[in-house]
């Protein structure tokens, strides 16, 4: 099972009863196991005729209350934008996947990182954020999913599962873990015909004097709390690290697989992994900084997440920087050879 | 102990099942496995190619530079990535497929005429079956019945009655190997290689 269908199926075991998407590699295998395996397992799948219809048909199954999905690639993403800022201002869960794609613009189609800025400071118009999951695996491609659902209900918010094309098209062994429904407070809110009540409003405007700032306190608050309760990262041989490379997704693969070999020839180097991107772990990284030791951020980008790790880390370490803009994928040996050009000074 | 495995060729000649079905075989074996293609547009008729990486422990990057175990179905391929096979790796291909200009000869070279031996079961689409058969008995990265059991795990319904000259066609490319890496003794089936940083050593 590919990453992309393991991801799929993980939506249809965590509720998903709605999915529309256009097609775009490399997610394609999403819509294609949907195709087949939402409509069996009682839920709706729909081809829009774009991807702006498709994060409004999320839009609209989800203020009726539905477990909604959509997802794409790149520059797909891109188009949802507006999408994604109305679901934000209207509180309306859903779940967004970008299996990123090399850009700017058509870009290619081979893996890249390049939409962390766009993923993780709020893409669309206005002061919102959603909470972004970067599996680095497929086992996570699994679990972040299931989870994704239950923080967007939770919250109320758009989620984004962030993976990119190499781990969307690969295959590994991984464990179904089955899907355990946590409490979650009931979707009083939803739109589902007002018999014996008041009419429900789902909106995200908001014109009367200081109602749209106090709406804003709303979500500022919501965003304290998840960063304060969500943050989800990894840490390898951090202890006495001179060195720590900072990478997430598939790039951290990359790396641990560098780091790896690198400790096994007793060079003092760990890694540190965010698995959230937004909620940042900006706490535990300050909390590793210190004037003897040193970061490297690792980004399939020409720099991106490297700006976090700085605000985190805020001059108490010096934070290096090695990526490959979108277009090209780096090995696990030409980083070995990188990093151990830095740990020899 | 990690092999790392590149099987490269044209499209519609099989090497993503090949894969496939080695990192099926890899994890019924309980290894750790993965498996990455050339994906898009190199599927329409051009070169295609994946990566399968089997290891005892965590396997990190799916994509790598320099592979111990090649497998070549077309000269593009071989062009590509011949020079990539890291030194002591094993290079397998039909010769009539293949055509090497300059041989290296810091590398273990493993032919098998595999389109005669699918064409003999008119079969000639079904050569990848032989690579794969030539492939276990030189490499022992997983035994052969892991193999079979994948290739059956891996036949749908409307393709049944193939399987019996897939199955055959890959033990045939199997005994096509005339110095067969013995299985390691006393660990379990088809695990023969041990891999150094650039340099798999064979235990025999």
């Amino acid at each position: 099972m590919k990453g992309n269908e393991a991801l799929a199926e993980a939506a249809i075991q965590a509720g998903c009863s709605f999915y529309a998407g256009y097609p775009i590699t490399p997610q394609n295998e999403i819509p294609e196991y949907l195709s087949r395996k939402l409509p069996a397992a009682g839920g709706t799948f729909i081809q829009a005729e774009s991807e702006v219809a498709a994060i409004n048909m999320v839009y609209g199954a989800s203020a009726c209350g539905a477990r909604a999905m959509t997802s794409s690639s790149s520059p797909g993403i891109s188009l949802k934008q507006e999408g994604i800022s109305f679901l934000a201002g209207a509180e309306l869960p859903a779940v967004i996947v970008n299996m990123q794609r090399g850009g700017p613009g058509l870009g290619n189609i081979s893996a890249s990182q390049a939409d962390y800025f766009q993923a993780v400071k709020g893409g669309g118009h206005g002061d919102y954020r959603m909470i972004v999951y970067a599996p680095y695996n497929v086992q996570e491609l699994w679990d972040l999913t299931l989870l994704a659902f239950d923080k967007a209900d939770e919250y109320r918010t758009p989620v984004m599962v962030l993976g990119d094309g190499i781990l969307g098209q690969m295959m590994e062994p991984f464990e179904p873990t089955p899907y355990v429904r946590p409490l979650l407070p009931e979707k009083t809110w939803a739109l589902g015909g007002c018999v014996n009540r008041q009419p429900n409003v789902v909106r995200s405007l908001y014109m009367a004097d200081g109602e749209l700032e106090r709406r804003n306190g709303l979500l500022q608050e919501k965003y304290r709390t998840m960063k304060a309760r969500d943050v989800l990262y990894q840490t390898y041989d951090v202890g006495d690290a001179e060195l720590i490379v900072v990478s997430f997704g598939i790039a951290a693969r990359i790396a641990i697989a560098a780091v790896r070999k690198l400790r096994e020839e007793g060079w003092k180097i760990g890694h540190f992994r965010p698995v959230t991107l937004f909620p940042f772990p900006e706490r535990q990284l300050r909390e590793l900084a210190g004037p003897d030791r040193r970061f490297m951020t690792v980004e399939l980008n020409a720099g991106q997440m490297v700006e976090d790790v700085r605000l985190a880390v805020n001059g108490r370490s010096d934070v290096l920087f090695y990526g490959r803009p979108g277009g090209a994928i780096m090995t696990p040996e030409e980083l070995y050879e990188r990093l151990k050009d830095e740990l020899k000074g | 102990m990690e092999l790392r495995i590149i099987i490269a060729g044209s499209g519609g000649q099989g090497v993503l099942f090949f894969g496939k079905l080695l990192a099926y075989a890899a994890m019924i074996e309980g290894r750790e496995v993965s498996w990455f293609p050339s994906y898009g547009a190199e599927m329409r008729g051009g070169t295609a190619n994946c990566t399968v990486i089997i290891s005892d422990s965590m396997i990190g990057s799916p994509v790598i530079r320099n592979p111990d175990v090649l497998v070549v179905m077309n000269d593009a391929s071989y062009q590509r990535f011949a020079e990539k096979l890291s030194p002591g790796g094993i290079l397998i291909y039909d010769p009539s497929a293949v055509h090497p200009a300059a041989p290296r000869d810091d590398i273990r070279t493993v032919t098998t005429a595999a389109g005669e031996l699918a064409s003999a079961m008119n079969s000639t689409i079904r050569a990848n079956m032989a690579l794969l058969g030539a492939f276990i008995a030189a490499t022992r990265a997983v035994g052969v019945h892991a193999a079979l059991r994948a290739l059956d795990e891996n036949t749908p319904a409307h393709r049944r009655d193939l399987l019996t000259i897939n199955k055959d066609i890959m033990l045939k490319g199997y005994d096509s190997v005339q110095n067969k890496t013995p299985a390691a003794p006393g660990v379990r089936e088809g695990i023969a290689l041990s891999h150094k940083r650039g340099r798999p050593g064979l235990i025999a």
